[in-house]
């Protein structure tokens, strides 16, 4: 499984983690099976957003896009 | 958003929010000729040619993010910035070109492409009215004497090797306001435009943008006046999934307005008295100002049609008015083109604004408790937000038949069959936003998302509602 944790903190919301949790509805089935979401209130990384959270890693400026290949290659593993 | 969110869209919050960071922190005058260095080097590059370009874009950026033109010149940030600390209020045009962000793209508004097959059947030949169309070399050519770009050719090729280009800016344009200098940058005509802000979503390079409220706001804020928050209806799920109302409603307050108020309470009263007034057909509403501005320059014919009802936000301010007159009036919603309506209101910002004044000053919603607004709008107030709901209000109060656009361009075809008395309905509900209001150019989310969580709290407020009773 892959823990996702998403900051909803207003930062990040600014530079856009709405989409990065949108995004996670679209992915393939299979993948999203995999993946348990969590919304967080601060992964503390403010001036870095968006930020999440990957089986305990954390990554900043996430893009829809960046997040995709991120879990494909989690999901791979 | 109207769209995904892009690079113009962060790098325009983060330009607002480091403004804003200043202006909290009294550092205006001493950091301001910093930031595009600044910014630069908080990762704001390799979009154009040279850092100097970019810095000089930056600083266009920031004059907006003051409140000033955009002008192009060697006037220094703390010039304008002075400027701009003393104003009382930023008046308009809002929209503006940043020139040296322009491509000045090619206006070669029809194009061949290699994907031209030479076919037998020459239907781009055959439209063409102007007969500006031959076959050379085995492909279509365009005479660009004879051709007056209508377009039809690109239609009819079965192979969709003719491509009809447009300018991305002048194309979001439906009230045709925007037109190229003869060095093909873009120049907006304010006798034309409605403020919609369409174009500042329309460019891809982030040319045009609004002038942000920001520098008033927050002087009010520091001064400790008695800043009143007018809340959008459009506001539901704006901060966020997991942010409720209450939340942004202690976040203003911990930003130090000293109260929050629901413009849906006035939309509930505009209902009313829209669906009461008087007129010899049909009437148009005149709570959007982008619409009632479109009716005003392109349809003037049909003005008399539009209601004679202020719009809620100038209905609520005038009533908070005559309680307070001294008292500091912020709209907040997602419009740009509230920003040039002229009212009771000191000044307007966009979700987007505000967002950026709780970052600047540490506020993170997600974590703050919750508090309750002391009066709640109905349903049918808050549906105002949506595509459709002012309809909804007014049909609650009197069985009328509705005719309902969103987006300038249905506004537009609606207004058309109107004036052609194709129409049958006693109300016309018109939105310059695509979904209404949630679809603004200052929101934060997906109109999608926006109206889910809308639709969500209204449903529960009813449920709470049967419960009391």
């Amino acid at each position: 499984m892959i823990n996702l944790e998403i900051c909803l903190g207003t930062a990040c919301h600014l530079m856009g983690s709405e989409e990065i949790f949108s995004s996670i509805e679209k992915l393939p089935k299979n993948l999203r099976a995999k993946i348990i979401v969590k919304g967080m209130h601060c992964l503390g990384a403010c001036d870095q957003g968006p930020n999440v959270r990957l089986n305990g890693t954390i990554y900043h400026q996430m893009t829809p896009l960046k997040l995709a290949e991120l879990l494909a290659e989690y999901g791979g593993e | 958003m109207p769209r995904l969110l892009t690079e113009i869209d962060k790098i325009r919050r983060q330009v607002l929010t480091e403004v804003a960071r200043l202006a909290f922190n009294g550092q205006i005058l001493r950091k301001i000729e910093d930031l595009p260095y600044k910014l630069y080097e908080q990762g704001i590059r390799n979009y154009r040619c040279c850092q100097f370009k970019e810095r000089a874009v930056l600083k266009e950026r920031i004059r907006l993010a003051l409140g000033e033109d955009p002008v192009l010149d060697r006037e220094p940030l703390v010039h304008a910035a002075i400027r701009s600390l003393k104003k009382e209020k930023i008046k308009g045009p809002m929209l503006k070109v940043i020139d040296i962000a322009c491509d000045h793209c090619p206006i070669d508004a029809i194009l061949v492409t290699d994907a031209c097959r030479n076919c037998v059947a020459h239907s781009c030949v055959n439209t063409c009215p102007k007969k500006a169309i031959q076959i050379v070399n085995g492909k279509a050519m365009i005479d660009k004497e004879k051709c007056v770009e209508c377009g039809l050719c690109a239609k009819a090729c079965s192979f969709g090797a003719i491509v009809h280009i447009q300018r991305p800016c002048e194309r979001s344009c439906q009230a045709n306001a925007i037109s190229s200098s003869e060095d093909r940058h873009a120049i907006i005509d304010a006798n034309k435009c409605v403020a919609c802000g369409a174009c500042t979503i329309g460019c891809p390079f982030g040319a045009i943008s609004y002038k942000s409220e920001i520098l008033p706001v927050v002087k009010k804020l520091r001064a400790k006046s008695e800043v009143i928050a007018l809340i959008a209806p459009a506001i539901a799920g704006q901060f966020g999934r997991g942010v409720t109302l209450n939340q942004v409603v202690r976040g203003l307050k911990e930003l130090g307005f000293a109260k929050v108020k629901e413009v849906a309470l006035g939309a509930d009263e505009i209902a009313d008295l829209e669906a009461n007034e008087k007129t010899a057909t049909w009437l148009t509403n005149s709570c959007c100002p982008a619409y009632k501005k479109y009716i005003e320059k392109q349809f003037p014919e049909l003005e008399s049609h539009l209601s004679k009802q202020l719009s809620p936000m100038a209905y609520l301010a005038k009533k908070i008015r005559l309680e307070k007159p001294e008292s500091y009036l912020v709209f907040i919603g997602p419009c740009l083109a509230k920003k040039e309506e002229v009212c009771e209101v000191d000044a307007v910002l966009t979700f987007e604004e505000l967002a950026c004044l709780f970052v600047a000053r540490d506020i993170n919603l997600a974590t703050l408790s919750e508090m309750a607004l002391d009066e709640r709008a109905t349903k049918y107030g808050v549906g105002f937000a949506c595509a459709g709901g002012v309809s909804k209000a007014i049909t609650n109060i009197k069985p009328i038949k509705v005719k309902t656009a969103s987006g300038l361009e249905e506004c537009k075809t609606m207004l058309l069959l109107a004036r052609a008395g194709k129409i049958e309905a006693d109300f016309l509900e018109g939105m310059a936003c695509l979904e209404g209001c949630i679809g603004g150019p200052g929101t934060l989310v997906e109109a999608k998302f926006a109206r889910r969580v809308l639709e969500k709290e209204l449903s529960e407020e009813e449920k709470e509602l049967k419960k009391t009773v």
